[in-house]
């Protein structure tokens, strides 16, 4: 059901405002609204007029938010380490800290720098090594090298290797190309040729650019070997460096972050109490707060406000008046079984303060048409256990929507097992194949229309009981006409459907005279209150009742495709090779079983049924809290 | 032997087959379209993951259609 709210005035004086504010925090009830202000009567309190933060204020506002910054900056440049439990007072260390923050921040930042270039210079570096063992896996060894000079190129793709190969022999033949790939998935090029030739090939790819592979100062002269010798010494001390580094950050984030982290969310809830103090209204001598609570909690925030502040501070309740009821925030409050079912509401638009909550209605029929769809014992005894598998993995408060999903999932499962039963199906007909079971009272696969005017039943009386809704919500909101042509279209579809079953039924012709006549009374009051379109708006109400015949059709395929899984298993010859088909298709079956339904049962609330008396366009309820 | 056909039920097959497939052929259809529009808006605002699933869901109720004609025409033809 939707909470209660009232519209709450909070006046005291203007010197206590942010105490106030920190009370009402801690409460976590009220949503502050400044709009609620623009609806009031001007006439009643002429001089109020939005508060002006003072210069202290708004000094203390200026630096708080500076300070919020940089601790910012300073964590996110520091490592997440297990660090010490921060017990000092933010604020009455504030100043100290930010006398501090700014050495810290520094040298922070520095570090990240230094180990930005380190890491720059280390891939360089790592790259030059990969480069020189391609090398020398390609190089001739021994009296072979002996007067060669070796180039080497990058080469990115086979046609540019192609280039290489035609340059290198355009520019001078003889020389040789080999070819590597290096460990990251490149190719390096290796290009052979005398010493005395070396710079006319270097001219000939530069003017062809190819890029040639160019090797830092300190590897110049060198022997290959002793390249590749360098080249790791240099590689060692720079991961030495950077190493260094990560363990002077770890060291100072074990030392710091904890402090920091408490500083931060002390900085948070303070901004947030002067970010809060711009909502606020103000008299000459008073502060005035508008806001919404629920109803049940404002003697609550009442006393609680007269025990730390006197009775300075005054709560009143206003009345909500007609223009206001668009703007109340809506909170959903539900008994224990109805409160998982919030999860799937949530889904969609909030509703708004003057609808209705249509939780209860989604934890009745919701897991009904689960089961009625799915309708097996064997597949409602495996939904039960993964429910309750989810119900024991979403115990930690974090995973509370993993816990609501098993909690949903345990009653779908419940329902399954109970329709199951009427269907007489355990895994389909695995349960009378094998365990000798007896048929239930209905057998899905045979009576195809019985099933088809069970599940138009069911939609005609959910769509029935979404109009009758809608006709309470109208008159809630004194929207008479509304009312009245909702009124008709219940009565005029009652006569259809009634008209409907007078076919099927031995005496239904005697019904069929009146039934015309009712439906040609209320076709003239339909156009009346609905206009023109009132009678499409007609049809599309009788098409959604048919659009449930989708849990015949739905679970008509589970159930045959159960069939087809048993019937495979036992034309496989061998009962291994059976029991595997068995299981394989029944797997496959139990997870189209629970995404199906829940698919087509959430569609047949959310399309059908809500449409017939939710209007959405709420605002949801979120009160000043501790961490806002 | 002879096999002498029967066109009336040759006929409601065909019938039945057509209602069902032709609703299914508009149902793909409509949801490949959906379907291509939903990933682009999902990439964009994956809070919308709940409304294209039922978005998605919502033309099936096309094909259902036929498969309920196609079921009276074989059963109480």
């Amino acid at each position: 059901m939707l909470v209660r709210m009232s519209k709450a005035e909070i006046t005291g004086p203007r010197s206590a405002l942010l105490p106030v504010l920190e009370t009402i925090q801690r409460s976590e009830v009220l949503q502050i609204d400044p709009d609620i202000r623009q609806r009031i009567d001007d006439g009643s309190v002429p001089e109020i007029r939005p508060l002006a933060l003072d210069g202290k204020t708004l000094a203390e506002r200026l630096f708080l938010e500076d300070l919020n910054l940089k601790v910012d900056r300073l964590l996110a440049l520091l490592p997440k380490v297990e660090s010490r439990e921060s017990f000092l007072s933010p604020s009455r260390a504030v100043n100290s800290i930010a006398s501090v923050i700014g050495k810290h921040l520094e040298a922070a930042e520095e570090r990240g720098r230094r180990q930005e270039s380190l890491q720059a210079e280390l891939a360089t570096v790592d790259r030059h090594l990969m480069f020189l063992a391609t090398v020398e896996s390609l190089a001739p060894k021994g009296a072979k090298a002996a007067g060669m000079d070796f180039i080497g190129v990058e080469v990115r793709d086979p046609a540019a290797l192609e280039q290489l190969t035609r340059v290198a022999g355009r520019v001078l033949l003889g020389t040789e190309v080999r070819t590597a790939r290096a460990q990251d998935g490149s190719y390096i090029g290796l290009l052979t040729t005398e010493k005395e030739l070396a710079a006319k090939l270097k001219a000939g790819l530069h003017e062809n650019q190819i890029p040639e592979i160019g090797l830092p100062a300190y590897l110049e002269g060198l022997s290959l070997p002793d390249k590749l010798k360098a080249a790791q010494a240099r590689r060692a001390a720079l991961a030495g460096q950077v190493t260094d580094l990560e363990r002077e950050g770890k060291e100072f984030a074990v030392a710091w972050r904890g402090l920091y982290e408490n500083v931060r969310s002390w900085l948070q809830r303070r901004l947030s109490l002067l970010r809060t103090s711009a909502s606020v209204y103000e008299t000459d001598r008073c502060f005035v707060i508008y806001g919404w609570m629920p109803s049940a909690g404002v003697e609550g925030l009442r006393k609680s406000l007269v025990e730390r502040h006197g009775d300075v501070v005054v709560v009143e309740e206003r009345e909500i008046l007609n223009k206001d009821l668009d703007e109340v925030p809506v909170a959903l409050r539900n008994s224990p079984y109805f409160r998982p079912f919030e999860l799937m509401v949530r889904l969609l638009p909030t509703p708004r303060y003057s609808s209705l909550d249509p939780t209860p209605f989604v934890g009745i029929f919701f897991p009904l048409f689960f089961g009625m769809i799915l309708g097996d014992v064997g597949y409602g005894l495996l939904l039960l256990c993964a429910s309750a598998v989810l119900v024991v993995a979403g115990r930690r408060k974090q995973r509370r929507t993993l816990r609501q999903v098993g909690q949903i999932l345990f009653v779908a499962a419940l329902y399954t097992i109970v329709f199951g039963v009427l269907y007489g199906e355990f895994f389909g007909d695995l349960g009378a194949r094998l365990l000798g079971f007896e048929t239930g009272w209905i057998d899905r696969r045979t009576s195809i229309m019985p099933m088809l005017y069970f599940a138009l039943a069911v939609g005609a009386v959910h769509v029935l009981l979404g109009l009758s809704l809608g006709v309470f919500t109208a008159v809630k909101g004194h929207h008479r006409k509304e009312a009245l042509f909702r009124l008709f279209t219940i009565v005029t579809l009652l006569c259809v459907v009634g008209l409907t079953a007078s076919y099927l039924l031995p005496v239904g012709e005697l019904f069929r005279k009146p039934l015309l006549m009712a439906i040609l009374v209320a076709t003239p009051v339909l156009l009346l209150t609905g206009g023109l379109l009132a009678p499409f708006e007609l049809l599309r109400t009788l098409g959604n009742i048919v659009s449930y015949a989708r849990i015949m059709a739905v679970g008509l395929a589970s159930v045959l495709l159960a069939y087809v899984a048993n019937s495979l298993a036992g034309a496989a010859g061998s009962i291994w090779v059976g029991v595997a088909v068995a299981v394989l298709l029944h797997a496959f079956n139990i997870v189209l079983g629970v995404f199906a339904p829940t698919v087509h049962a959430l569609r047949l609330h959310y399309v059908e049924f809500f449409g017939k008396f939710i209007e959405t366009g709420g605002r949801r309820y979120q009160p000043l809290t501790k961490v806002d | 032997m002879d096999v002498v056909l029967n066109w009336d039920k040759v006929l409601m097959a065909f019938a039945a087959a057509l209602a069902l497939g032709i609703s299914a052929l508009a149902t793909a259809w409509v949801q490949s379209r959906i379907g291509a529009s939903g990933a682009g808006a999902l990439a964009e605002k994956p809070e919308l993951t709940a409304t294209i699933i039922i978005l998605l869901a919502i033309p099936e109720t096309i094909v259902i259609l036929g498969f309920v004609i196609a079921a009276m025409i074989l059963l109480q033809g």
